[in-house]
């Protein structure tokens, strides 16, 4: 036992007096150390900031107080807390200026770290840069307030587990911890000698700390595989844990501090939003989980399973999770904080380092992505709510909708963002025309259907069944290279049922015809697209399809998209978007990528692999993303075959998903 | 491409309840009166839906308002229990006018000056508005009489004195217009609602009236249950051409028995042509409904319409506009759902 715990245990008195003494000693050095800060904002220049902000109408005391829910009595005081927090956070200083907007418009600040408002005023407003009033995004619909009042600090037994690869880190959880409003023990992981040390030595030191374990470890398992090998089983045995780690590459490969900043804002150094949140813990018994809501410059995308669902299945099959929508309420960057009893199957189980995938790991596609969007399913399957945090309202909150909150625009919206490119590309399913009872399949099924009238097959489903498992016997013989065409898929189904090459034909056709029958037009996409094609731009059409290129034609023409693009179809060229051939291909044939942007509704085929080659692209909702997206639930999830199930609830998510996002 | 978005919004807000109360009310077998104004377009869906099915359309359109009945029942005081409830603050003057519609020149010329200034305050003076009431009970019965001869003989030209019981349809939600057709015709009302606040039997002055709530029974505004807490924007698409039903007179033209008044419009009656095409994508998918046997349960039809009402970006903002409904009865004029709500 430490002499800190003889002294706490055996003396309390003198613990709780030594520990107020070093607290002032604290208090003393924060004020010390803060006086740059002050001065700074007595200085003429920031003062003039302040000056100039309010002069512009930019800087609203009351209304920044009552957006984030604190109580600065100061405009000094509060501006400073708004120029910290918008370096990395999409927190707003009036109703006047939008500071995630200004970011995103101007992308050169951001990257620059330059303080969005600041630029503004000094520079932006005379250089005409884009800037909008204020205007969440989104808006949680059971904003949560508390019922009962905040504790100063916090009794619960909590865990702090952070897996430490930069070092400098250290230095910012020991700021975060000086004044954390509980006490804590600390489990760390660190990937080289030294770093564990200066952890030991700096972390300890805190007031706030009871102890400090640390263990060196392999560089395996990313931030998961340390935490549960070293101290999976112990973490049960804590009323909270808070789940960090010291990654600046948080994403594709791009160094992105504003993200770790501002994850660790809202999970370790706001106290107030701290304070906020473990009287949330306090209150709900169900609260099982909490983190801010996805860092708002990530893509659009972020809360998709991507392309991590197949890696899914060991977490899945062992808890026990039901995988029925794409998007997901997830912590992004795998940072949380739980209840361990929320997640009791994740730290009770054994692990060993073996247990997890080797490095290197790809960007994406890996069970470690998986197991990071299961953690909040997990909890959910335990009976447990996730919190949220959502910075722009200061509100907490049990609404996962933020996962798509970035899918609002208007057809006016879409046509500006795609009016700076020269060459615009459009996938054609779900983008720019839908089926009208939206499952892809139904046309199989109708000819099905058809066939079985005419007393030719049995039963429609198994026809349907052999007819697609016919098209993957070709991909297999193929070897998967290229792609197939539904001419050839009907010639092997040929032998199967005893055709001839010239019925198999007329199938292949029929198949196409009862598709094309159903085909209607995505009226606002076409309308964009035939804009985009009169303005004088060129405007490429690419689909991975088994359609050939005149049958693609066709369906195009049906909805009003005659002339004047250049259609890129996998079954004739060989080349698909899924496996990254045709953006491949593209690139060298499309000039300055930043010259070209792609348009569609497939995360990984028309967002993220595009983007993987250095392509922009819009990534718009299908029809079945924009329907669970409202709220409703998948029909098609049980049997996506069922006729009666179509017919209901098909018109109704095609017509729905008409506009590929919300707010038209 | 607009008119074929208010179709699509059609089909997927007003859908799946239509298709719900469609079958519920097909299963009835019994003649129904759609009452005003949300009645219009019900009764042309469920007409729809009966032909789809090859069943004979057993529904008739019905003119009527709770301010109508209030001020065709001045003159009996069975009917205060109604006109009376709800908050109120003025004049009796400006209680004759805006709750029972009765025209300035006509409080002129019955009541007296005094009478006309006297200060209200319901639900407090329930008792001395009674009186006042009561005391003028000659002057009121003189003043309703036109309307009530043509509004019985309108009735009467609908065959609703026929059935021994009466069979209405609205979507709800006390019943108010209900009883006071009971009071009205003598006779016992049977309403057939979406949604009803207090269902099952009751006596009323001697008639045994029936209340059926298809959605949801048992439910008042306020308690949580969100297709009626919010069900101003199922009643602000769902209304008829014309404005709040306030009047109607046996007319003096030939060939034709009734003349109509109506207040004023709102901007779903103004822009009519829109509100038709978000109908015409209703009765789209309640035949497809029927053709194809597709019903829906309970909760999905809740679910639509939750996700609807308390979700910004749900409704088009090309439809906007048409989500506003009088709230003359209540004082409150014009009233946008969608405002109201925070959601626009």
């Amino acid at each position: 036992m430490s002499y800190k715990s003889v002294i706490k245990h055996q003396y309390p008195l003198l613990y709780a007096f030594l520990r107020s003494v070093k607290k002032r000693i604290r208090s003393v050095k924060y004020y010390l150390k803060s006086i740059p800060t002050r001065i700074k904002y007595r200085g003429e220049a920031d003062l003039g900031l302040l000056t100039l902000a309010k002069k512009h109408g930019h800087f609203d005391l009351d209304w920044y107080n009552d957006h984030q829910h604190s109580a600065f009595t100061s405009d000094e005081q509060a501006f400073a807390d708004y120029l910290h927090k918008s370096m990395f956070s999409n927190v707003n200083p009036s109703p006047a200026f939008d500071t995630e907007i200004y970011q995103k418009c101007n992308v050169d600040i951001y990257h620059a770290g330059i303080n969005p408002l600041a630029h503004y005023l000094n520079f932006g407003l005379n250089e005409g840069r884009i800037s909008m009033p204020a205007s969440p995004k989104w808006r949680p619909s059971d904003k949560l307030e508390q019922q009962q009042a905040i504790s100063k600090k916090t009794d619960k037994k909590i865990a702090l587990c952070f897996h430490i690869f930069y070092e400098d880190f250290i230095d910012y959880y020991a700021e975060c911890l000086a004044d954390f409003p509980g006490q804590v023990d600390i489990f760390i992981s660190v990937s080289k000698e030294g770093i564990d040390t200066k952890a030991q030595q700096q972390l300890s030191q805190l007031a706030t700390v009871n102890k400090v374990v640390t263990a060196i470890v392999p560089n395996r398992g990313r931030n998961f595989g340390p935490m549960l090998v070293e101290f999976g089983k112990q973490l049960l045995n804590y009323d909270l844990l808070c789940h960090m780690h010291s990654k600046k590459s948080l994403y594709s490969g791009r160094e992105q501090r504003q993200w770790a900043d501002y994850l660790g804002e809202y999970l370790l150094k706001d106290q107030a939003v701290l304070k906020r949140m473990l009287a949330h813990f306090d209150n709900d018994p169900d609260c099982g989980i909490y983190y801010p809501t996805s860092f708002w410059m990530m893509p659009n995308w972020v809360n998709h399973w991507l392309k991590n669902k197949p890696h899914s299945g060991r977490w899945v099959t062992q808890w026990g999770l039901s995988l029925d929508r794409d998007f997901l309420a997830y912590p992004v960057g795998g940072m949380f904080w739980a209840r361990p009893q929320a997640l009791k199957q994740l730290f009770d189980a054994d692990y060993s380092y073996d247990d997890f995938p080797a490095e290197p790991l790809p960007n994406d596609g890996s069970e470690l992505h998986a197991l990071e969007r299961c953690i909040g399913l997990l909890a959910e399957k335990n009976g447990y709510k996730q919190l949220f945090y959502y910075p722009p309202l200061g509100a907490f909150t049990h609404d996962q909708s933020f996962v798509l909150a970035n899918y609002v625009n208007s057809a006016d919206g879409i046509a500006n963002q795609l009016a700076p490119f020269t060459t615009v590309s459009f996938d054609v399913f779900d983008t720019l025309v839908r089926r009208k009872y939206f499952v892809p399949d139904y046309a199989k099924l109708k000819l099905a259907n058809y066939l079985c009238e005419q007393g030719k097959i049995n039963n429609p489903n198994d026809f349907v069944k052999q007819r697609n498992n016919a098209e993957f016997e070709v991909r297999k013989a193929k070897q998967f290279i290229g792609d197939v065409a539904i001419d050839e898929t009907y010639q092997a189904l040929a032998s199967t049922f005893n055709w001839s090459e010239q019925l198999a034909a007329e199938y292949a056709e029929l198949e196409f015809a009862f598709d094309l029958d159903m085909i209607e037009s995505k009226d606002e996409m076409v309308e964009i697209a035939n804009n985009l094609i009169l303005s004088g731009k060129k405007v490429l059409v690419v689909s991975d399809t088994y359609y050939s290129e005149p049958q693609i034609t066709r369906m195009l023409k049906k909805v009003g998209l005659s002339h004047g693009y250049h259609l890129y179809v996998s079954s004739e060229l060989g080349l698909r978007k899924d496996n990254g051939s045709m953006w491949k291909k593209l690139k060298t044939q499309v000039g300055p990528a930043d010259s070209f942007i792609h348009v569609g509704d497939n995360v990984v085929a028309d967002a993220q692999i595009p983007g993987d080659f250095g392509l922009q692209n819009m990534h718009i909702l299908n029809p079945l993303d924009k329907w669970q997206a409202a709220g409703w639930q998948n029909p098609f999830v049980d049997d996506g075959l069922d006729e009666q199930q179509i017919m209901k609830w098909g018109p109704l998510v095609s017509n729905f998903g008409r506009f590929p996002f919300l707010g038209e | 491409m607009v008119t074929q978005n208010f179709r699509q919004f059609g089909s997927n807000f007003l859908g799946p309840l239509a298709v719900y109360f469609c079958e519920q009310l097909s299963q009835q077998k019994v003649p129904f009166y759609f009452l005003a104004r949300e009645g219009y377009f019900l009764h042309n869906i469920y007409n729809r839906y009966q032909q789809a099915l090859g069943m004979p359309d057993n529904g008739q359109y019905l003119l009527a308002s709770r301010s109508f009945m209030f001020r065709l029942l001045l003159d009996d005081e069975r009917s205060y229990e109604f006109s009376l409830k709800g908050e109120f603050t003025g004049t009796f003057y400006e209680l004759l006018r805006s709750r029972f519609m009765i025209s300035n020149s006509t409080i002129q010329r019955h009541f007296d000056k005094k009478v006309q200034t006297t200060i209200i305050n319901l639900p407090d003076d329930d008792s001395k508005v009674r009186q006042l009431l009561l005391s003028q009970a000659k002057h009121l019965a003189e003043i309703v009489a036109p309307t009530k001869t043509a509004y019985l003989a309108y009735l009467n030209s609908l065959g609703l004195n026929a059935p021994s019981v009466l069979h209405i349809v609205d979507l709800g939600y006390s019943g108010t217009i209900q009883k006071l057709m009971s009071l009205l015709l003598e006779k016992p009302v049977t309403g057939h609602y979406l949604i009803s606040s207090k269902p099952g039997m009751t006596t009323f002055h001697g008639q045994e009236n029936i209340m059926k709530g298809y959605l949801k029974q048992s439910v008042t505004m306020g308690d949580g249950y969100v297709p009626l807490d919010r069900s101003m924007f199922l009643e602000a698409l769902l209304t008829s051409p014309n404005g709040q039903f306030q009047d109607v007179r046996l007319s003096e033209l030939p060939g034709r028995d009734f003349d109509f008044y109506y207040g004023r419009k709102v901007n779903a009656q103004k822009h009519i042509h829109e509100l038709e095409q978000v109908m015409a994508g209703v009765v789209d998918y309640v035949v497809h409904a029927a053709k194809h046997n597709i019903g829906f349960r309970q909760e999905e039809v809740e679910s639509s319409l939750i996700q609807h009402m308390v979700k910004p970006h749900m409704i088009p903002r090309a439809l906007w506009h048409l989500f506003a409904i009088d709230d003359d009865v209540a004082g409150n004029g014009t009233v946008d759902p969608l405002q109201f709500f925070g959601l626009r």
